[in-house]
């Protein structure tokens, strides 16, 4: 077809395979791009709301329901910000359970999300459904791995979802030392499927998009920063600590979404797995530096839809670094500790990764430790910006060559590539009325 | 989980699976009755809660279990609040999202088809019960709680047929 013909009318009134309602608008005509638009039309969630009065110590269990796939990391999250609002310091035991509470949400989300999302886009089926008939070994690993995942966070948090035994300061309930163990030898013999994992994502033919942005994570001069560390920005190379979080977020709205926008150095910015391997991958572990090789992720790469390979990349380095961590805690043993602290008035922001990218909570109490203000800003309302920015550039490029039906199915992989939680992303928005 | 149960019973035995959250008010009648019902001695083995469980989840328990259950769960099922239904999963048009899933979004009737295409074979049958809320919000419904003794007569009737 000629390009002067090219005049479509794309209207993806509800993209699949996605959380939450997402619209892909795109209108052409006569082959330039007029235009392209990521509506977002989920009501909003209030949970900013529902804590103001909550006491301290109930806030991270209440804001873990935020998200079902991400409540470890909504909880942890609200727990540091807490924390440092009351001034409470955690022991090295403590960071070390949470470090492996976060590993385990994140095999978790990214199993569930390269098998059950990626890996029917790619092998063009509908969803995991039809991939059970047609691929049933591939979903049955998927499903042992997904369920060694849940028992990993069952074994740290008392249960595979909104985790129970982290509380402010530490621990309410110590890990059984026998089901560490346990955990440690399925770990293991999990090898071979984390490697079998790393040869299907092999297969996958990933579109050869590429578009260059800021790409924002967290970076630890220690470690692969998943639990703390503070937010770096490849544009500047540098980094700001989490609790000027608003100096990132920039948050601003937009007339068709009713999730927040955010900016940084330039019109938008990606977070989420690929941002993390750009930003941190001389710290992952060896692993998962083979398998970013053997799956051709160099670094710095600008292909979003090469999200989903990062993540397989993180799932080699949370697994095998799991393992590493289920021995300290094996050879070091538990001990109860000291999870006595004093309500006050304070501030206090945090942030962790979770598999969407980086999440910020920021909680303000009065002098009896009632809850007077929070906020929470996602992974996914920072990355629609992108995402729309990256769907724009995508038409423009690809419009010369693809059929109306083709950009359609590319646009919607696109987006399903940041595994975008579009509830989630939905908060209260501030209005102040002025007289 | 199962965790607070006895060790798995023999192959041609039935699970009592008690499905739902406690966070959604009537949700929660399944895992409540089940809970319920694992205290008294004859069941305990028997029962096991999955507790926020995903499709994923079911489908890979289903998997390890290789035993007939029967799943205890709120459903829509037209009929007035309270009211209870004991069927077969292949009786019920369970409505299945073979293309709208996402990975928050696959419930128990995915879960169900999903263990199925993979080769679970074991009989499968629901005990539903139509709700009365399932707003946000902790615990049963004041009028699903003055119905629960009724309901674990039930549920132990049904039992108890397919145990016979």
């Amino acid at each position: 077809m000629n390009l002067k013909e090219k005049t479509y009318t794309i209207d993806v009134k509800h993209v699949t395979r996605v959380e939450g309602h997402g619209r892909i608008i795109v209108s052409t005509k006569e082959g330039a791009v007029k235009e392209v638009k990521l509506a977002i039309t989920e009501a909003n969630r209030f949970f900013e709301n529902f804590v103001k009065g909550m006491h301290p110590a109930d806030i991270p269990w209440i804001v873990s329901r935020i998200c079902g796939i991400c409540c470890v990391g909504h909880q942890l999250t609200a727990t540091k910000a807490v924390e440092a609002a009351l001034g409470i310091e955690v022991s090295p035991q403590t960071l070390l359970l949470r470090k492996l509470l976060t590993e385990s949400q994140f095999l978790q989300s990214h199993v569930l999300h390269v098998y059950f999302l990626a890996v029917p886009d790619f092998l063009g089926v509908q969803s995991v459904l039809p991939l059970a008939k047609t691929h049933p070994e591939v979903v049955k690993r998927a499903l042992q791995l997904k369920k060694l995942a849940n028992d990993y966070t069952a074994v740290f948090g008392g249960r595979m979802l909104h985790p129970m035994s982290n509380t402010l300061k530490g621990w309410r309930r110590l890990p059984d030392l026998d089901a560490v163990a346990g955990l440690k030898k399925r770990m293991l013999e999990a090898t071979p499927d984390i490697e079998e994992t790393v040869r299907i994502a092999k297969t996958l033919k990933i579109p050869p998009y590429e578009r260059e942005t800021e790409y924002v994570s967290l970076k630890h001069p220690d470690e692969y920063a998943l639990y703390h560390g503070d937010v770096f920005s490849s544009d500047t190379k540098s980094s700001v600590p989490a609790d000027r979080y608003r100096e990132v977020t920039n948050e601003f709205t937009v007339a068709h979404s009713t999730s927040k926008w955010s900016r940084w150095h330039r019109d938008s910015y990606f977070v989420g797995a690929l941002a993390r391997v750009n930003n941190n991958f001389n710290q992952l572990l060896p692993q998962a530096k083979q398998a970013a090789e053997d799956l051709g992720l160099k670094v710095p790469c600008y292909n979003p839809y090469m999200n989903n390979i990062a993540q397989v990349v993180e799932v080699v380095h949370c697994a095998y670094n799991s393992i590493r961590m289920l021995d300290e805690v094996l050879n070091g043993g538990l001990k109860a500790e000291d999870n006595t602290w004093q309500v006050k008035a304070g501030r206090g922001a945090g942030s962790c990764e979770v598999p969407r990218g980086i999440l910020f909570h920021e909680y303000a109490f009065d002098e009896n430790g009632c809850c007077i203000e929070a906020n929470a800003v996602i992974p996914t309302s920072q990355n629609i910006n992108n995402i729309e920015q990256d769907l724009k550039a995508f038409v423009a490029e690809m419009l010369p060559e693809m059929s109306q039906d083709e950009l359609t199915l590319h646009m919607e992989m696109l987006l399903r590539a940041y595994d975008p939680c579009i509830s989630c992303s939905v908060h209260m928005l501030d209005v102040e009325f002025v007289d | 989980m199962s965790t607070n149960f006895s060790e798995p019973v023999a192959g041609s035995d039935w699970l009592v699976v008690g499905v739902g959250t406690s966070a959604s008010s009537d949700d929660e009648i399944g895992l409540a009755l089940v809970r319920t019902l694992s205290r008294e001695k004859e069941y305990n083995r028997h029962c096991r809660l999955l507790e926020y469980a995903d499709a994923a989840t079911l489908a890979s328990s289903l998997l390890e279990w290789q035993q007939p259950v029967i799943l205890v769960d709120a459903a829509d099922m037209d009929l007035p609040p309270g009211q209870y239904r004991f069927f077969s999963d292949s009786d019920a048009a369970v409505t299945v999202k073979d293309s709208s899933v996402s990975t928050h979004g696959l419930g128990l009737a995915e879960g169900l088809e999903l263990a199925r295409r993979l080769g679970y074979d074991r009989p499968i049958r629901i005990f539903g019960v139509q709700p009365f809320d399932l707003s946000p919000k902790q615990g049963l419904t004041r009028e699903m709680s003055e119905l629960f003794p009724s309901l674990l007569d039930a549920l132990k009737t049904a039992c108890s047929r397919l145990q016979a």
